[in-house]
């Protein structure tokens, strides 16, 4: 029995890492997972902007630090949903035998070098639009001859998507 | 204690086997069984169809059994 699910549903599975059939059990442990996190964030928010409003009437400074613990946050919330996929084990994948390992392992190498295109890409994109706007850069110097090289890009992409294989490859269960 | 497992074993089925019959994880077969997870009615049925049982047989619990 295969439902078809929507581009918004296969975008919460990427976001959670939900390998195989989406099931009712990993849909309720998905929804669980995002309450938890929407409450902490809702919390978050509610009392950092309120610091922030205090704090940033005589703090020149206090925008920067906010931004910064934003991303603390965001990290830390990262690091929850992760451990919370993976204790209800949403990202396992299970192959039953020869012929599906060998698919999952293939589809994993694919993912991996996919993940590694998008990064490299990723990266260089970003880096040209900053050294653009903030090192006050060429549009055509930011993007044809950037400051650190093309390598750096082409090591970043590759050292990212090996380690988006191997994680996808430890997911798979035999 | 359900007795999907019973069941299943009897009818030859791999957890596996079963989930992918059923359309589900295998994992939440082995949720399931081991009692860490209550399927939806729905599920329940869809369960009890290819266990070849009803909704009684898999998961009524007698009194001597509690």
């Amino acid at each position: 029995m295969k439902n078809k699910e929507s581009l918004f549903t296969k975008y919460m599975m990427l976001f959670y890492g939900i390998s195989g059939p989406l099931d009712e059990y990993k849909k309720q442990e998905m929804r669980r997972i995002g309450n938890n996190s929407f409450i902490v964030s809702l919390f978050y928010i509610c009392i950092s902007s309120l610091f922030f409003v205090i704090y940033g009437i005589h703090n020149k400074y206090a925008g920067s630090i906010y931004a910064m613990v934003n991303v603390v946050f965001l990290v830390i919330l990262s690091i929850y949903i992760s451990i919370a996929t993976h204790k209800a084990k949403l990202t396992e994948l299970d192959v039953n035998d020869a012929i599906s390992y060998k698919i999952a392992h293939k589809s994993a190498i694919y993912k991996g070098f996919g993940a590694a295109i998008y990064f490299g890409l990723f990266m260089y994109l970003w880096n040209a639009v900053m050294e653009h706007f903030i090192d006050g850069k060429s549009f055509y110097l930011a993007f044809f001859k950037p400051e650190k090289g093309f390598i750096i890009f082409i090591i970043g992409g590759i050292v990212f998507g090996i380690a988006m294989y191997i994680q996808w490859r430890i997911r798979i269960k035999k | 204690m359900n007795r999907v497992r019973e069941y299943r074993e009897k009818q030859g089925l791999s957890q596996f086997a079963l989930s992918q019959k059923i359309g589900v994880a295998r994992q939440t077969i082995n949720l399931i069984e081991n009692n860490k997870y209550n399927p939806s009615l729905n599920l329940c049925i869809r369960l009890a169809k290819v266990l070849g049982t009803d909704l009684n047989g898999l998961f009524w619990e007698e009194e001597d059994e509690k």
